[in-house]
């Protein structure tokens, strides 16, 4: 958990974001919001979160690239 | 500029053609860009009141990431890259569509589930939406 907390002021917002949703998580299934299973979905959740964030840049960079070689043509 | 065009032409030429797919980005579609609107829209506006709600928003997204993947698909190999990035968007909410199905959803899971998904919504319509 401290190690999560330290990233809620790490500077990078996708970071700050994920961590402060694995730390409510983690305090909802401490308190008996949530079961196990349904944690364990969530924390999966977000690591696929960050697949998707990886592919989104990759997109971003890649569409940036054909408007930078379409501006010189 | 003319020396990242050089560069980006001879890239490709150099790995050969079945790398061209992978290194073209897709470009604008309409239907697309609609599409994860309407996904985006869901996602902002999930209810977890009670799970029979839930299975309702869950089962409404579920179909709209169906065809949103479906008609990629179709489209032709271009479209991987879009694939590739609502994939995660699909296993998050088809296992949340799972739970409700079977009545363990709870409120508190449905609460962060939603945060999630709204993440991974704006995320994937800010990628679709900017293609040239």
């Amino acid at each position: 958990m401290d190690e999560l907390k330290n990233l809620l002021t790490c500077g990078a917002p996708w970071a700050e974001q994920r961590a402060k949703i694995a730390i409510e998580l983690q305090e909802m299934f401490e308190d008996g919001e949530i079961s196990e299973s349904e944690r364990n979905e969530l924390l999966q959740d977000l690591i696929n979160t960050d697949k998707l964030n990886d592919e989104a840049d990759d997109i971003n960079i890649k569409s940036a690239l054909v408007a930078a070689i379409s501006g010189v043509m | 500029m003319k020396k990242i065009l050089l560069i980006a032409v001879t890239s490709v030429a150099l790995t050969g053609c079945a790398s061209i797919t992978q290194w073209i980005p897709s470009f604008w579609d309409d239907n697309q860009s609609a599409k994860i609107i309407d996904i985006r829209q869901k996602a902002h506006n999930i209810q977890c009141d009670t799970v029979k709600t839930q299975k309702t928003h869950a089962d409404g997204l579920v179909k709209d990431i169906q065809w949103f993947l479906l008609y990629s698909d179709s489209k032709g190999a271009l479209q991987k890259d879009v694939v590739r990035l609502v994939k995660p968007m699909e296993q998050t909410v088809n296992d949340w569509a799972k739970r409700t199905a079977t009545g363990e959803a709870s409120k508190g899971y449905c609460k962060i589930k939603k945060k999630v998904i709204i993440v991974q919504a704006d995320k994937a319509a800010n990628s679709v939406l900017w293609r040239y």
